[in-house]
């Protein structure tokens, strides 16, 4: 009974991997940097987890979760409140759209993909900030912010895919 | 009776499926009321965000330590090369600041006994805290810090953040042992200023840009590169004087503004209280 009780708590635990993780990094990427780069804008990792998690195991990282690792965010933020989870959101809706036209997941697909999309989406970031506080943002922090990410998102795929590949791998998860 | 419940579980089951179907449609909807219900500054929201913070900031500090320690390894070595240049500086500096150390409190004494003569009210004494800065958010949607306080708990929000330097921002938000500092970048931030030498007063407004701007200036006025830009003391937080950085460029009308401290390199704080209160509040409650 004890036994299964632990296999019950160790299997939610698996499961929930994608969102700890997501959350992980999002903590991670809070960290001071002591460089230019905290203020020339940072990337934003939790688009590039949602864009990996929705596309390689959408069963894991569902709406939920989604929407969990987007108000954590917007909760520690002080950018308009909901902004995060509503780019999160977009990014998941579209991912699981396209995903099923995807037949080949082949790593530059996926990295062009995530660059076409997060472009779509650091727009309508600028667009709807810029209309919660009625006036237009400089939109080169955005692209400064969108190169950077699109930069690192090998890295942050590749921990991820270590991941999956480590703990997802069981037939039953 | 088994008919009864057979009833009821077919309509839960229902009622979960249509929840799957449209949860995407719902948390839409949740996202865009709670974006609403913060515009009208909602304290519920602030409150959460506060208590959130409170749990995941020292989180951020455990896992700060291994790249502060890479940090100042490569802050330590890169400081030997300079060591004896800088050594012979702070010689000749030393010298200088005991001359102007003697000079001032001559001043101190003239300026003290000039005051009780003109019978002059001054400002109160301020009380300050030092904190260490645990997380920096530097996305294009925000720019600010969020510091740990300990049990310190005189900090308020919209007090006045210092670094060594000069003005860096103000207090947004305050928990139990952190607060959120806006930087003077981000877009909230607005702070009443002037130039040192002209007098000419105007507003710094952040813009989630890497350097906020001076706005509302008189017509005419005379702002030039490298003009020193203190606060102007209007609006009752800030004192008068607190250097906050030099003009780094006026072009078209656009008169942008160095923060005398890069803001992208603090490490310590000081959050001050000048123990000023708000005019607003004190002209409220007549």
């Amino acid at each position: 009974m004890q036994e299964n009780w632990k296999e019950i708590v160790s299997g939610w635990i698996v499961k929930s991997l994608p969102l700890l993780f997501s959350l992980l990094w999002m903590i991670l990427s809070l960290i001071p940097l002591r460089s230019d780069l905290n203020l020339v804008a940072r990337p934003m990792i939790g688009l590039m987890c949602v864009y990996f998690w929705t596309m390689y195991r959408s069963d894991l990282f569902g709406v939920f979760s989604v929407f969990v690792l987007g108000m954590f965010f917007d909760i520690l933020s002080i950018a308009p409140f909901g902004i995060y989870t509503l780019l999160y959101l977009i990014m998941y809706v579209t991912v699981i759209n396209v995903s099923k036209y995807i037949t080949e997941k082949n790593f530059e697909i996926l990295w062009v993909g995530f660059s076409l999309l997060l472009a779509g989406l650091m727009f309508v970031g600028w667009f709807m900030s810029s209309l919660y506080y009625t006036q237009f943002l400089p939109f080169k922090s955005f692209l400064f912010s969108y190169f950077i990410s699109v930069a690192l998102y090998p890295l942050v795929a590749g921990v991820n895919a270590w991941v999956m590949n480590v703990f997802l791998q069981d037939d039953d998860i | 009776m088994v008919k009864r419940r057979r009833v009821i579980f077919l309509h839960l089951s229902h009622l979960r499926r249509t929840i799957k179907k449209s949860a995407i449609a719902l948390l839409f909807m949740v996202v865009f009321a709670l974006m609403l219900l913060n515009k009208t500054d909602n304290a519920l929201i602030e409150k959460t965000s506060v208590t959130v913070e409170e749990i995941v900031t020292p989180i951020t500090k455990v896992l700060v330590l291994p790249a502060t320690t890479v940090l100042d390894l490569y802050d330590y070595l890169r400081s030997l090369q300079k060591i004896d240049r800088e050594n012979q500086e702070l010689r000749e500096e030393n010298r200088n600041l005991i001359i102007a150390n003697a000079q001032n409190k001559a001043l101190a004494i003239e300026n003290k006994l000039l005051a009780d003569m003109l019978n002059y009210i001054g400002l109160p004494e301020a009380e300050f805290v030092t904190a260490k800065v645990v997380s920096q958010e530097g996305t294009p949607f925000a720019y600010s810090l969020t510091v740990y306080l300990g049990d310190y708990g005189k900090v308020n929000k919209g007090q006045v953040a210092l670094s060594d330097k000069g003005v860096i921002g103000r207090v947004e938000a305050v928990g139990k042992r952190y607060a959120k500092i806006a930087l003077l970048n981000n877009i909230n931030s607005k702070i009443s200023v002037m130039a040192e030498n002209t007098r000419v007063r105007g507003m710094l407004v952040g813009k989630n840009d890497i350097l906020p701007e001076l706005k509302f200036l008189p017509l005419g006025a005379d702002v030039k590169v490298g003009d020193k830009i203190v606060t102007s003391g209007i609006g009752g937080v800030f004192p008068v004087g607190l250097p906050v950085g030099k003009v780094s460029s006026v072009e078209k009308g656009v008169v942008t503004v160095m923060p005398a401290h890069d803001l992208s390199r603090l490490e310590y704080v000081m959050i001050v209280n000048y123990g000023l209160p708000d005019p607003a509040d004190v002209f409220g409650e007549e």
